[in-house]
């Protein structure tokens, strides 16, 4: 198996929605384990989708000159993405999420959601603190 | 008033430190080293509930610009004259923070050599960013901060406990940068876990701090200690407003007996008696299971004196690190990190005896089942004997579950984590039931397993298809479409996953 260019493959990943790809190791067959975390449409009380980074495992398999031919695993588990609910939930309830429109966060906030570049809402992590709010 | 001690480090126990590290610990090669010494806290500026009293130290100047791991202090700047000034200056609090940034960076960066920091090559650090009773690490750099409670001024920076932990922040986003925001609640709360872990360890590179610890505590690690409360001076500051906040003597303490429960089942918020799924309370769960662990390690050595406490500190990094890369990102991640954990100790620390301690520890706080517990280091043996040469990455974690009533041949069955994505959710799911003091009751990975047959998603062996199987109406009869099977693997019916069905939530 030719070496696997990391960087190319982190690359193509992006283009395909990974974010954070760090690669596990090499199976046989052209498979790489990677992983990753995906931006999903999760809804949380109505409204619109916010998608939120979910941690998942994939098996990337790559053809002769190391391209993504096919990844399995690309649809996040459904305990991960129910994680994610709960999470946000979490963070709105616990003051840790910033009000949209707020430009200065309060102390305990430690993330946003944002417009990408795709108009979508997206629930990022903008710092950890010391302590809870 | 601050106490004075002395570099009562002992240099026969640092002598007798180095020569047990050899082996296994890889101390980073310095350049010169300039002469002379900074004054210090030891741990933080304060003494249990009151806020002030913490121990001074003297130190060897700390040179942020090297390797492992480059620091650069941003703000202050220009760096005050390195020499021994008096707590309370502004001098003393730049020192006692580069001291600890660099003990910090220089205990992970021995463990985790060749990693840079996830911001770049070298980590931007504001000791006083404005006022607030916080510290943050951001994928900028490290900031800290100042503010004022009963009309004492606090800096957050101040203390080695904080900036160990926010340091601990940046390491580990620099090595599983996947965690920086994985929206699940226990990967939020393994990262504060992990800042409280560094600010631990890191505490215990200091000859002065592992004395203290040892003579407070008669030598038995798991009583509340110096070394246990972390943040004491920012604790006791946040008090003066919040009182339920934090606990009575510091910000979070490591020792404590808060066991395992499904995030999902506690409240968003908790005075500091009780857990929430808030990250900093939720975390205390793991940051107790590891502190028992830690006392359990030092309970294995010969000598249980300060030499040993700095050697199973550093194997304790060590299995920590190993265990965090090998474990996939679920939501059950305390879990999967404590399984490695336990298979980076049996198979790579045999000889010290830590898994037994280690175990114990992710029992009592409910983040193993027992049978969990077992399986894990059972494992860990059959998977260093099959792949001597195996990275740390394939070790991986199992679960045995019991599965005589559904007619399928056999009375139980081995789950294995990493190699199948599926299979870790069974772990996490088994373990908001983890507590149950039998595998019987192991109600949540039995439901994934009944999930399994319930959706026709298990191959069920020949012999046992009239009792068990559950046909599809939807499945393709041009090809298996199946998700899982039971394979012999040597002695263990082994639950393998074989393929991928991205249609999860249709079928």
């Amino acid at each position: 198996m030719p070496r696997i260019n990391e960087q190319a493959l982190k690359k193509e990943l992006a283009k395909r929605g990974f974010e954070s790809v760090s690669i596990k190791r090499e199976l046989p067959g052209r498979r790489v384990k990677v992983d990753a975390n995906k931006l999903y449409p999760v809804q949380v009380e109505g409204g619109e989708a916010i998608y939120a980074p979910v941690p998942m495992s994939l098996s990337v398999e790559l053809d002769a000159r190391g391209h993504i031919k096919s990844i399995d695993g690309d649809t996040p588990e459904a305990a991960a993405v129910a994680d994610a609910v709960r999470y946000i939930k979490s963070l709105r309830e616990s003051g840790q999420l910033a009000a949209p429109g707020e430009r200065e966060p309060a102390s305990g906030v430690t993330h946003r959601i944002e417009r990408d570049e795709k108009g979508r809402q997206v629930l990022r992590r903008k710092r950890f603190s010391i302590g809870g709010s | 008033m601050a106490k004075k001690r002395s570099k009562r480090g002992s240099k026969k126990a640092a002598a007798r430190s180095k020569r047990r590290g050899k082996a296994r610990a890889a101390p980073t090669e310095r350049r010169a080293q300039p002469k002379g010494v900074i004054n210090a806290w030891e741990d933080d500026p304060a003494a249990g509930a009151q806020p002030s009293g913490g121990p001074v130290i003297q130190r060897p100047i700390p040179v942020l610009r090297e390797q492992p791991l480059p620091i650069r202090i941003v703000h202050p700047a220009p760096a005050p004259e390195a020499k021994p000034h008096p707590p309370g200056t502004a001098e003393f609090r730049y020192w006692t923070a580069a001291e600890s940034l660099r003990r910090s960076a220089d205990f992970w960066g021995a463990l985790l050599p060749g990693l840079s920091w996830q911001v770049g090559r070298i980590l931007p650090v504001d000791l006083d960013f404005g006022v607030d009773l916080n510290a943050f690490y951001d994928r900028v750099g490290l900031k800290f901060f100042h503010g004022t409670a009963a009309g004492r001024t606090v800096f957050s920076g101040e203390s080695p406990d904080v900036v160990c932990h926010e340091l601990g922040h940046a390491l580990l986003d620099s090595f599983k940068p996947q965690l920086f925001d994985a929206a699940s609640l226990e990967v939020a709360a393994f990262h504060e876990s992990f800042g409280d872990m560094s600010a631990v360890l890191s505490a215990l590179q200091l000859p002065s701090a592992r004395e203290g610890v040892l003579a407070e505590t008669g030598g038995v690690l798991r009583r509340a200690s110096r070394l246990s409360r972390l943040a004491e001076q920012l604790g006791w500051a946040i008090r003066q407003s919040a009182p339920s906040a934090v606990e009575p003597d510091c910000l979070r303490n490591a020792v404590n007996t808060f066991f395992y429960r499904d995030p999902d089942t506690l409240p968003t918020t908790a005075p500091a008696t009780s857990l929430s799924s808030e990250p900093h309370s939720f975390s205390r769960v793991f940051t107790g299971a590891f502190f028992e662990g830690l006392a359990g390690m030092l309970a294995t050595t010969d000598t249980r004196d300060e030499a040993a406490l700095l050697q199973v500190s550093q194997d304790m990094g060590a299995i920590l690190v190993q265990g965090i890369r090998a474990a996939s990102v679920v939501p059950t991640f305390f879990s999967q990190v404590a399984a490695s954990m336990l298979v980076v100790a049996a198979s790579r620390f045999s000889a010290q005896g830590y898994e037994a301690p280690l175990r114990s520890g992710f029992v009592r706080h409910g983040i193993l089942p027992p049978s969990m517990a077992v399986a894990a280091a059972q494992a860990s043996a059959q998977l260093v004997a099959a792949a001597a040469a195996a990275s740390e990455s394939k070790t991986l974690p199992t679960l045995q579950l019991s599965v005589a009533e559904y007619g399928l041949g056999v009375p139980s069955i081995v789950v294995y984590a990493a190699a199948e994505p599926k299979r870790l959710q069974v772990t996490g799911a088994a373990l908001a039931v983890g507590a149950a003091p039998s595998p019987g009751e192991d109600q949540a990975a039995k439901s994934f397993f009944e999930d399994l047959l319930r959706r026709g998603r298990l191959k069920v062996p020949k012999a046992a298809k009239s009792a068990a199987e559950i046909v599809r109406a939807a499945a393709p009869s041009t090809h298996e479409s199946h998700t899982h099977e039971l394979r012999r693997e040597g002695r263990l019916t082994v639950l393998r996953r074989v393929r991928i069905d991205c249609a999860f939530a249709h079928h």
